[in-house]
């Protein structure tokens, strides 16, 4: 056993989709760092918290969705330390839902249900650019079409 | 920001699978903590560490093997090191299934044997449930079944 691991801040997110094959993008506040951003839903996992009640928590949080399925895991990303912010590893899994209507927090200003190639269109974070097109990818290996 | 004291060690585990589809397991030392059980391959990520990276690092210190395509990420797992619920133990881990075209494996002095097998037949030989699990998210992952089934995540055990 060695003694050199990390110690990280983990969060995990969410690429929901609804029963029209649309996904949820969340913009972010002005006042959030990166502020004005189109993200996915999703946050920081808790101290002593179990990811998935942390996936729970966020998604009721972010955006009010109280019922959803989890499909698959979609990706494993990693920010280094910037202005004083631990390193952080987050997940995302593709997630399923029959709701639509969104409830917002103070954390994001608008919300927009979107087809993955829209979503595609006003994406302007490469994460999150990375989240959509591995959503993409999983739905085609399943065997639907998109657009 | 609520949780930018909440820190966690974090783990890479790795399915790895051969090209005729059987997976590694590996046997844990006697002296060890769960003794001469079968486990998947992983450890902790070192801090600046991207889980590839760390991924790469422990199969190349584990296994020798060095020709490994990352296949996806199969889900995540969360215990407390030697069952203690303290900040210090808590442990946040990706297991991967990963590729290689090589069948050949040079064990380090943490483990004593490996075998490769079906995904079938490693769910019969190891008594670790979590890996249970993450052989049938693989084996659902490979058949491209629509929704993975993710149990919850207790009876986990560490990789160290």
């Amino acid at each position: 056993m060695d003694n050199e691991e990390g110690r990280f801040n983990f969060a995990i997110g969410a690429i929901i989709e609804n029963s029209e094959g649309e996904i949820l993008l969340i913009k972010r506040s002005p006042d959030n760092s990166p502020g004005n951003i189109w993200d996915v839903v999703g946050g920081g996992i808790q101290q002593f918290e179990n990811p998935f009640d942390a996936l729970t928590r966020e998604i009721r949080e972010e955006t009010g969705i109280e019922e959803f399925e989890i499909i698959k895991m979609l990706g494993v990303f990693h920010n280094y330390e910037i202005d004083g912010f631990q390193e952080r590893i987050w997940v995302t899994y593709w997630c399923k839902t029959n709701e639509s209507s969104v409830r917002l927090s103070h954390e994001h200003v608008e919300y927009c249900w979107a087809k993955p190639e829209k979503a595609l269109e006003i994406s302007s974070h490469k994460d999150i650019t990375i989240n959509i097109i591995r959503f993409i990818e999983e739905k085609q290996k399943l065997g639907y079409s998109i657009g | 920001m609520y949780v930018e004291n909440a820190n966690f060690m974090v783990a890479v585990t790795a399915i790895i699978e051969n090209d005729v589809g059987e997976i590694l397991l590996i046997k844990r030392r006697p002296e060890a903590e769960f003794p001469n059980c079968w486990e998947d391959v992983g450890g902790r990520l070192k801090q600046s560490e991207s889980p590839e990276e760390g991924l790469r690092r422990e199969i190349k210190e584990e296994t020798g093997i060095v020709d490994i395509e990352i296949v996806k990420p199969l889900t995540v797992f969360h215990i407390f090191r030697n069952n203690i619920k303290k900040k210090e133990n808590e442990l946040i881990g990706i297991s991967y299934w990963c590729k290689t075209r090589t069948s050949k494996v040079i064990l380090s002095n943490e483990h004593t044997d490996y075998q490769w097998l079906t995904p079938e037949d490693a769910i019969k030989v190891t008594d670790h449930p979590a890996l249970m699990k993450y052989l049938r998210i693989q084996m659902a992952e490979k058949q491209q079944i629509e929704k993975v089934i993710f149990e919850n995540t207790k009876g986990d055990i560490i990789h160290g």
